[in-house]
């Protein structure tokens, strides 16, 4: 018990000291690009009065290490200050916008998964040649092309033709629950492409090693039929590959779903944070940031202690 | 127009009367049958978020579109810049530097508070206020004094006489502000808009979406006709038009220069163009010792090199007019004096040693087609150019703030009137180009008459030769105007899309617009 306690004590302390590193590196960063936000709002008509009091009115005249200092005590007190551009509390702001790309990672996934499972199992089982390799392609397919030309063929498809899905702008949940559903299929689809190609490939991988298991000819031998095999051996046994990359694909969807959702016009926090990056709205881009360095050094550490309980090996 | 053929003759206006009156003389002009209807929202998909709420200090177009919609002037522009009224119903010019505004009857906030002369007085009292800073004071004249003279008077004195006066008197940036609210510290312009415009704001997601209501005190009865107007922010072009076609949206601007191509053939979609006096520019900086420019030859044979009629062709789609520095869509506009001449532009190149330029490019799609093809245009004369595309944030650093850029295409606006952009050429007079722009005596002694000349003769032939010192300085190179593309759902709503715009209020109309 000592040992595992020393071993989440040293753990904790580097995810602290890690997330301390994050923090510096992404107000260094964001307050080094050139161009401050008050000469980004003040733009081709900079007046000295104007921009003297905006410095003044967020603080931004004042030595960066105090900026900094100020900043990382009141995070650290969950206060991550106001947006410069909106004068509204960061916090209220992500939260208005947090759902949406929650919304569209989970349908994302859920497409993935639905979609990407049974072609990988298909395609693997390569019970008809031309189905294997169709899949085969597909996949390759979905991973490589990228989402936003995806996203694009869609928009075109979708508002040329009128076939019924809202393009182009976002209805919120609560407003229009079915509109909602309308508007955010085709930006999950096109994220969900890179999902069904990771899923399909790598269930297809495990499918074909399945397959040259002993037990699956004997599976067959025993006289057991196609849609059993699949069910009792091949789906619990491609689990652990796709659960893992299901993971990771969620993992990146949390990060990656800006270019979609500019392209949609879906009010996400990844759209939210790049235009904050171009107006160079600190405050939200420091919060963006510190939140998503936080989750993954917080998952990192709960990763870490679960290992170490699990396999005391790893305490040493 | 073809948007006025189709309106209906419901809920008449001034404008309307004299176009039915205009329908009865020519056969012609007859409208679509389709009935107006009031109420209802209007959605328009604008293609920028408003980042600055003050009007007083607003500077780019795209927060003065939303601000029209809320805030009233004292003046207006009519369909072709000549200047109309707006809150005031009239005014008089006792002498050549004083004006008398006479303010209309039952204007008021959408507080329900009567509008005051003195929040007339006190408004524009903040914008030529030095202590406040407003970029927009040096395009009102040396101010002496803004005095309410009674309740429904207003007095501007000025130290000496300025024609630009009332166009920009007709500019957001002398919006009409709740002073009583705001010097109480009940109202904040940074934070909200309040006026005594047609609408008023109640919800607002920034990126995302405004929420306008039809201001239950707005002064014109019966306007606006929609009950409410839903702002989508969709920021990119495909989206919009997406969005047109499938009918999520009613109405939506265009920046992109292939608009009106990509909106040909869409079902029930009509395409405006609305001609503004915007002009697209290439500065070369004369200032910054890193830049070759600083020898004028040098700016001169890239001048000379430009292919104006090919910018406007091939990266603006044939869309916008050739233009000298007072727009060429104004009455006293100017064309360009200087003819493309390559061979003289290589021999100038080469007397200078030869030349090899970088340009600071933003990422706008019409701005870095037109770098394009002024890199295509120079390499003719023999001269090297390089594009380097930025952000935003980037892109005003090192043009505006630092000056330290070599050559940088991007665009003014031209506002009402033909000489007010033109002071951005005389850097004493903005106080914010010198960082780019060098004196030039004759330039901006001829700048500070024209602005005292009346209109007429004398201050045309001003105009003309400050366009031609302009391009013979060729520091910041006119290129061609920039129009806007409307588009809108002609099945849905009833529109009318004015030809000719100076402040960026692409629906200046929009509380006459109505669904179908």
């Amino acid at each position: 018990m000592t040992a595992f306690l020393v071993f989440a004590s040293r753990r904790l302390a580097g995810a602290i000291l890690t997330l301390f590193l994050a923090s510096v590196t992404v107000f260094g960063s964001i307050h080094s690009l050139p161009g401050s936000y008050a000469d980004v709002f003040l733009g081709a008509h900079p007046t000295p009065q104007v921009k003297a009091r905006i410095e003044e009115t967020f603080g931004l005249d004042r030595p960066l290490p105090i900026q900094y200092a100020k900043w990382i005590a009141a995070a650290a007190r969950g206060d991550f200050g106001v947006s410069l551009v909106t004068q509204k509390p960061v916090a209220e702001e992500f939260a208005l916008r947090l759902p949406v790309t929650a919304e569209l990672a989970a349908m994302a996934t859920a497409i993935a998964i639905l979609a990407g499972i049974p072609l990988g199992i298909w395609g693997g089982l390569e019970r008809w040649r031309f189905v294997s390799r169709l899949s085969r392609l597909c996949g390759s397919l979905a991973i490589s092309v990228p989402d936003f030309v995806i996203g694009s063929l869609l928009i075109y498809v979708f508002s040329h033709y009128r076939l019924g899905l809202t393009v182009g702008t976002w209805v919120s949940a609560t407003s229009n629950p079915l509109g909602n559903i309308s508007a955010a299929l085709l930006p999950s689809c096109a994220l969900a492409a890179l999902g069904v190609g990771f899923v399909m490939t790598t269930a297809r991988h495990a499918t074909i090693s399945i397959r040259a298991m002993p037990w699956f000819l004997a599976a067959v031998a025993r006289g057991k039929t196609a849609p059993a095999i699949v069910r009792e051996h091949v789906v619990k046994n491609a689990a652990i590959p796709v659960v893992t990359i299901i993971a990771i694909y969620l993992g990146y969807l949390l990060g990656g779903t800006a270019v979609v959702e500019s392209l949609f016009t879906a009010p996400g926090i990844g759209r939210y944070i790049v235009e904050a990056v171009q107006l160079r709205d600190y405050p939200v881009v420091q919060a963006g940031v510190l939140l998503a360095a936080s989750v993954f050094i917080g998952l990192n550490l709960v990763a870490d202690l679960v290992y170490a309980a699990l396999d005391p090996r790893i305490r040493v | 127009m073809l948007d006025r053929k189709s309106r209906s003759l419901c809920g008449l206006t001034r404008r309307n009367v004299l176009a039915a009156g205009a329908s009865l003389a020519v056969p012609l002009f007859i409208g679509s049958g389709a009935r107006a209807a009031t109420g209802g929202t209007l959605v328009w998909g604008k293609s920028l978020e408003m980042t600055m709420l003050d009007p007083h200090t607003a500077l780019v177009g795209s927060a003065w579109q939303l601000q029209y919609l809320v805030y009233d002037t004292l003046v207006t522009m009519g369909d072709h810049f000549e200047i109309q009224p707006g809150i005031a119903e009239s005014w008089e010019q006792p002498t050549p530097s004083t004006y008398v505004f006479h303010l209309r009857e039952g204007v008021t906030f959408s507080n329900g508070r009567a509008m005051t002369a003195g929040d007339v007085a006190g408004s524009i009292g903040r914008v030529v206020d030095p202590k406040f800073g407003s970029w927009w004071a040096c395009q009102m004249g040396s101010v002496k004094s803004v005095q309410a003279v009674d309740a429904k008077t207003v007095k501007i004195e000025l130290n000496e006489p300025f024609t630009p006066l009332l166009p920009s008197l007709a500019a957001s940036m002398t919006a009409i502000l709740p002073m009583k609210e705001l010097q109480e510290g009940t109202f904040n312009p940074s934070k909200e808009l309040m006026g005594t415009g047609p609408f008023m704001v109640t919800a607002h997601q920034q990126n995302d979406y405004w929420t306008l209501t039809r201001n239950p005190h707005y002064w014109r009865k019966g306007y606006p006709k929609f009950d409410e107007v839903s702002i989508r922010i969709i920021t990119d072009d495909g989206a919009r038009l997406a969005a047109l076609q499938s009918g999520a949206i009613d109405i939506a601007n265009f920046e992109n220069p292939d608009a009106p191509k990509l909106l040909q053939g869409a079902t029930n979609v009509k395409t405006a163009i609305q001609q503004t006096g915007d002009l697209y520019t290439l500065a070369l900086n004369p200032v910054w010792d890193q830049s070759p420019f600083r020898d004028q030859r040098l700016r001169q044979a890239v001048n000379l090199s430009l292919n104006r009629e090919q910018i406007r062709d091939v990266a603006l789609s044939a869309q916008g007019t050739v233009s000298g520095v007072a727009a060429a869509v104004f009455k006293d506009g100017c064309t360009p004096t200087v003819a493309r001449d390559v061979a003289k532009a290589k021999e100038l190149a080469a007397s200078a040693g030869g030349l090899s330029f970088a340009m600071v490019v933003q990422t706008s799609e019409a701005i870095q087609r037109i770098a394009q093809v002024i890199q295509q245009n120079v390499a003719e004369a023999g001269i090297k150019a390089e594009l380097n595309v930025v952000d935003e944030g980037v892109f005003v650093d090192k043009v505006f703030v630092t000056g330290k850029f070599q050559a940088s295409p991007f665009f003014w606006s031209a506002y009402a009137d033909p000489g007010m952009v033109a002071a951005w050429w005389e850097p004493s007079v903005s106080g914010f180009t010198g960082k780019y722009v060098v004196s030039v005596p004759e330039l901006n002694d001829l700048v500070h008459a024209e602005r005292r000349t009346p209109n007429g003769l004398e201050r045309t032939a001003q105009l003309k030769r400050i366009c031609a010192l302009v391009d013979d300085g060729a520091q910041m190179i006119p290129l061609v105007t920039k129009p806007v593309t409307v588009g809108y759902r002609s099945d849905r709503i009833q529109a009318d899309i004015h030809p000719f715009e100076g402040y960026n209020d692409t629906l200046r109309h929009i509380a006459e617009f109505s669904r179908v």
